[in-house]
């Protein structure tokens, strides 16, 4: 049961880091991974094998769109956007996990 | 998401093809493998380790590509297991009694195929064939056949470019190719003058049976191309080539990679012209340039059409984006820079083009893109200027409509140094701060997206202290730093003083 959360836990935060990635700008998959793991001095490493499967399920859900464009080096890619139900599950999700990370927080003592 | 919704996103995946959902699944993983690798030789190891090294670290490459293509085929699948659930339940329980005594003979020569695919230099190579027709089921001799061939060999991806000739009899054949008992990928492009660009891409799996390719091509427009790069210059001796073609109806998409632009055979002439007669009319086209950006048009009626950078979308409008600058006062605004990010969907496809101008001595500003009638589009203007607060208008116009000229009206901005600090309190000199976003209260956000930051960006001194006035007391302003070291965002409230130390708590990032 103990795992089940903690799956549950790390694909819903996968989900929403990606959206805050695409918040601003359109990027490949490639580009979000480097994005995850700079702006989180190198805490966050997406697995590939996470990343692409949880791309292509967000696209399904209409939370982002996919179109081909040209890379930094010329070369063709795929680029995703935040389409706005997208921007809205980023609210959500956004909203939910200072809930939690609150809650947590206050479990553990953190905060006054 | 509403139930509308819902069924047109159900619509637009089904109606992909599985070959395309394949095909671009291998695409996009191959272009991850390629960044990783490029990233590894640039940080000093050699081109060989890269590459073993960005596969292992990709992780289980087939694993990856099953979970896309589940997810991408979706109900489909589904609905196709559902209905044949009742006929396998049948069929397996007969098939279960032969099994049983093949078994073992199975295993004996799944264990031989594994032991061939680990010897993909001793397997004797099968040719690639295929036939190219017209609409009227008549052989097209002369047609240039591209080929871009992948394969696995030892676990490592490999992917080569070949082109072929088609024969008086439209035939054409690739002599020993591929091994057939290795999982391998063909994508093949057939241009032939007259008739439009198709192609095909096929994934094999290891030991399975590969057809021969079968073309029949349709009837093309005559088009002469006229290439302009980003200054309106007509674009000349330039090599260019399809890279894409997605006809205006059906889930269709017709593509060549950039390693066959060579062998396509088109260059422009000293006026940037360039006859192609590869497309029907209507077809969304992605042109690519070999040293430049690609440029993205839709195929219309006329003999000749103008295409460049910043006119994409169509034919560049003659109205394109435009409005004028003022201050509060109503005295215009000269030389304040005016930054767009145009979004169109051209044949269904998204594109995003970003551009820059700045506004002439009278505050108006035109781009000579954008604002057209025949599509759907949204764009950002940003405009700033020095010593007024940055605006940002964000327009979404649907087809057949154009939109007024956009007018600002810039509010003066606070007298403002800002002085970037660590978490030591030491000064951050020579960081680069780029405008990200302003807020004002109750009022929307006005943003500078991302690739617009080169244009906005500004330099610390060796105090860590930079002049920044752009922005209005009581403002939430975001800049994006960026330093040899990496770049964050940084949030702050913009106060009345002069000068304003802002604390950057987090560590600048490492790359």
């Amino acid at each position: 049961m103990a795992s089940e959360k903690k799956t549950s836990l790390l694909q819903g935060s996968l989900d929403m880091l990606i959206l805050q990635s695409l918040r601003k700008e359109s990027r490949h998959g490639y580009s979000i991974a480097k994005y995850l793991k700079k702006v989180s001095e190198d805490f966050l490493q997406v697995e590939e094998g996470s990343l692409y499967p949880a791309l292509h399920r967000m696209e399904r859900r209409g939370w982002i769109t996919s179109f081909w464009g040209a890379s930094e080096s010329n070369r063709r890619a795929k680029f995703y956007e935040l389409s706005p139900e997208g921007k809205r599950q980023l609210k959500t999700e956004t909203e939910a996990w200072k809930q939690m990370s609150q809650a947590i927080d206050r479990v553990m003592g953190f905060q006054t | 998401m509403s139930i509308s919704a819902t069924v047109l996103r159900f619509g637009r995946w089904t109606n992909r093809s599985a070959e395309t959902i394949d095909r671009e699944i291998d695409e996009e993983l191959d272009f991850h493998v390629e960044c990783r690798t490029r990233d590894l030789i640039k940080s000093g190891m050699s081109p060989e380790h890269a590459a073993e090294e960005a596969s292992r670290q990709f992780g289980v490459r087939d694993r990856i590509r099953r979970e896309c293509q589940t997810i991408g085929y979706g109900l489909n699948v589904w609905l196709i297991i559902a209905l044949s659930g009742g006929i396998l339940v049948s069929l397996a329980t007969i098939g279960w009694m032969g099994w049983l005594l093949n078994s073992a003979n199975q295993q004996n020569q799944q264990m031989l195929a594994m032991v061939n695919a680990q010897q993909p230099a001793s397997d004797p190579k099968s040719d690639l064939n295929g036939e190219v027709k017209d609409d009227k089921d008549q052989p097209v001799s002369g047609a240039r056949v591209l080929l871009i061939f992948k394969s696995w060999p030892g676990g490592q991806y490999q992917q080569e470019s070949f082109v072929q000739t088609a024969d008086e009899k439209g035939k054409f054949r690739f002599p020993e190719l591929y091994s057939p008992v290795m999982q391998n990928a063909f994508l093949v492009t057939v241009l032939s003058e007259g008739r439009t660009m198709q192609s095909e891409y096929v994934v094999y799996k290891a030991k399975a049976k590969v057809k021969p390719f079968r073309f029949n091509l349709q009837t093309a427009v005559e088009k002469t191309l006229i290439v302009h790069d980003t200054s309106g210059k007509p674009m000349a001796d330039a090599v260019v080539f399809p890279s894409l073609r997605k006809p205006a109806k059906g889930p269709d998409e017709h593509m060549m990679y950039d390693q066959s632009a060579e062998a396509a055979g088109f260059k422009t002439d000293a006026e940037g012209k360039v006859k192609m007669a590869l497309f029907a009319v209507g077809d969304a086209v992605q042109l690519g340039i070999v040293g430049a950006e690609p440029i993205e048009l839709v195929i219309d009626k006329a003999a000749e059409q103008k295409i460049g950078a910043g006119m994409s979308a169509a034919a560049a409008s003659a109205t394109g984006i435009h409005g004028t600058v003022m201050d509060a006062t109503g005295k215009p605004v000269a030389d304040a820079k005016v930054l767009l990010i145009l979004k169109t969907w051209p044949g269904g496809r998204f594109q995003q083009q970003p551009s820059e101008t700045t506004t002439n001595a009278e505050g108006r500003f035109a781009f000579p893109v954008g604002n057209h009638l025949d599509g759907k589009e949204a764009f950002l203007v940003t405009v700033v200027a020095e010593g007024l607060a940055f605006q940002s208008r964000y327009v979404m116009k649907n087809a057949g409509k154009q939109t007024d000229p956009l007018g600002f009206e810039l509010s003066a901005a606070t007298e403002k140094t800002i002085v970037l600090r660590d978490s030591a309190g030491k000064p951050l000199a020579e960081v680069v701060v780029a405008l990200s976003s302003r807020k004002e209260d109750k009022s929307d956000e006005h943003m500078i997206y991302g690739v617009s930051f080169p244009s906005v960006s500004y330099k610390t001194d060796s105090d860590g202290k930079v002049a920044l006035n752009f922005f209005a007391v009581g403002d939430t302003a975001k800049l994006s730093l960026e330093t040899s070291e990496g770049s964050q965002e940084i949030e702050f409230n913009v106060n009345d003083k002069p000068e304003q130390a802002i604390d950057v708590k987090k560590k600048v990032n490492r790359p």
